[in-house]
């Protein structure tokens, strides 16, 4: 959202708009759909990491996104780019990304996600990230990552 | 029936449907596999990307305006 874009609130009709937990109405961003396929993960693995980044969405009206893959040698920046691919959504987005062959992770939060998401809660889903990673569960380190952050964030109660 | 045909109807035939459920139930579904990783080993996979599709809420802050990326980065 635009700086400035403030919602007004009397808007209770409009479907664009959704009302948070603490009464105030918020404009809805159109998504920008769904990226990427699968083979890393098992079926049903892959079906629990769909629900978890679905119920975190749900929950706090960001757009959670989970990578695995090489970063290359500014991971960061790679993160980054990787963020802005969302588009629209990018300043709402928070991404997990991970690189098993250079053992990193990158948590990155857009502009207005940052906002949600505290770096104190950047930095526990980092650390939840490296525990289950350094045992070498990938799956592990993104869900509890993408869970942490949710957490963080905390939750916007759709429609009105 | 002779021998061989008892064989046929109560050994084999049993036998090969056995055979038939255990492939079905056990072997499809293995070239899925958990990947199995090791910290430190190199990772050869081609990059993967998830995100979800539900609509961005945007929660307005009266007096903040987000103008930085957020996050933290750590190795293992």
């Amino acid at each position: 959202m635009p700086a400035g874009d403030v919602v007004i609130r009397g808007q209770r009709h409009n479907p664009g708009m959704a009302r948070v937990e603490t009464g105030v109405l918020v404009k809805i961003v159109p998504s920008c759909g769904p990226v990427g396929n699968d083979e890393v993960f098992t079926t049903s693995q892959l079906q629990r990491l769909d629900a978890i980044i679905s119920d975190a969405e749900n929950a706090t009206g960001l757009r959670f996104a989970a990578y695995i893959g090489y970063l290359g040698e500014d991971s960061r920046a790679r993160a980054e780019e990787i963020v802005a691919s969302f588009g629209d959504d990018a300043a709402y987005t928070a991404l997990v990304a991970l690189s098993p062959g250079q053992r990193v992770v990158e948590i990155v939060t857009g502009t207005e996600a940052a906002l949600r998401i505290p770096e104190r809660g950047a930095r526990a889903a980092v650390l939840s990230v490296i525990a289950a990673c350094g045992d070498g569960d990938l799956y592990g380190g993104l869900t509890n990552g993408i869970r942490i952050l949710t957490d963080h964030a905390g939750v916007v109660t759709r429609g009105a | 029936m002779s021998v061989w045909e008892v064989l046929l109807v109560y050994v084999v035939t049993p036998g090969l449907i056995v055979a038939f459920l255990g492939v079905m139930t056990v072997g499809v579904g293995r070239h899925r596999a958990k990947v199995t990783y090791e910290p430190g080993q190199a990772w050869e996979r081609d990059d993967r990307l998830w995100a979800g599709v539900a609509p961005v809420a945007s929660v307005p802050f009266a007096d903040r305006v987000g103008t930085k990326l957020g996050g933290a980065h750590a190795s293992w």
